[in-house]
């Protein structure tokens, strides 16, 4: 995970949609009909995005912990950017 | 050998049902051209290498981001970037088809000979055989499964931190505002602002998640992080 790879072009004309909410939950796999004995952590998100129009979308997702922790640092390294314009 | 003379003969008796003829290896009926390409290289390969590079792999395929220190020890090892490429196609190709569904019943043994088969090296064939079999099975087992029963994973996350200086409606505004680009593992992909006000919300919760982990492994000494 990259950031600020390339900007994209007219960016913020393109962006209209607005991050409105954001669920988030720290589960643990215990057993599947693929695998009976699980110990598989996992954080799933939910990301609830509007539209110009008002119209609410949901996004949800999945992360393992070393996904999440990543995704943890490229926030702490936008919160220190945002400190530091 | 045994294994081809039991898939020649199933070819010819029609046995639908005898799914453990080793008809078709669990690498599919056509090698994959990174595994063939990989096996050819790990003759030469310096045994501790391979073994980093595994680790690199198993991490990843697991969602970790290794790609730095997989060009670290390219450049430690003295290993050409061609090579680098090619090695970890291969490892991962051979993994992740080892683990997938399809394979549940794969053997030890059969994945030892169908590794042979291949020229990998009998040493090297120990190393892949105890990730695939050993104590890390249940965990890359589901996470090689997707999808199935787990949501879309994080394929790639950009962002930006934009300001806009001044706009029609309000001169010298210099307001800060967050963009990101999610794209996950169902090929979607999700742009969105995230206003200031709420980027802290999510920054405080991503802490609270990281807290409530600690917690967790404390309480039933899981070891959820390594």
């Amino acid at each position: 995970m990259e950031a600020c790879s390339e900007p994209p072009l007219d960016a913020k004309s393109e962006v209209t949609n607005q991050l409105v909410d954001f669920q988030w939950k720290l589960g643990m796999a215990v057993s599947s009909d693929t695998c009976r004995s699980l110990k598989y952590p996992y954080v799933a998100v939910m990301l609830k995005v509007a539209d110009h129009s008002g119209q609410v979308k949901t996004k949800c997702f999945e992360m393992t912990i070393p996904q999440f922790q990543n995704f943890y640092r490229q926030f702490k390294e936008i919160a220190a950017v945002i400190e530091t314009v | 050998d045994s294994m081809s003379a039991v898939g020649a003969a199933a070819l010819y008796l029609h046995h639908p049902g005898d799914s453990h003829s080793g008809q078709v290896g669990f690498l599919g009926a056509q090698l994959p051209p990174e595994v063939a390409a990989m096996a050819q290289l790990l003759g030469d390969l310096n045994r501790s290498t391979f073994r980093k590079l595994l680790k690199f792999v198993v991490s990843s395929l697991q969602g970790e981001d290794c790609r730095e220190a997989v060009q670290c020890l390219g450049v430690t090892a003295n290993l050409p970037e061609e090579w680098l490429g090619v090695l970890l196609a291969g490892m991962h190709t051979l993994l992740q088809q080892a683990l997938h569904l399809r394979s549940t019943s794969l053997k030890p043994n059969t994945f030892r000979d169908q590794l042979q088969e291949l020229c990998i090296p009998q040493d090297l064939v120990g190393d892949l055989a105890s990730i695939v079999f050993g104590s890390q099975r249940p965990i890359l087992y589901s996470v090689a499964q997707q999808p199935g029963a787990w949501l879309p994973h994080v394929a790639d996350f950009q962002w930006w931190v934009d300001v806009t200086i001044s706009t029609s409606a309000l001169a010298h505004s210099l307001q800060l505002s967050v963009l990101m680009q999610l794209k996950l593992s169902d090929g979607l992909a999700y742009r969105f602002e995230v206003p200031i006000a709420k980027f802290q919300e999510l920054w405080y919760s991503m802490a609270l998640v990281l807290k409530e982990m600690a917690d967790l492994e404390k309480k039933c000494e899981c070891g959820l992080q390594d």
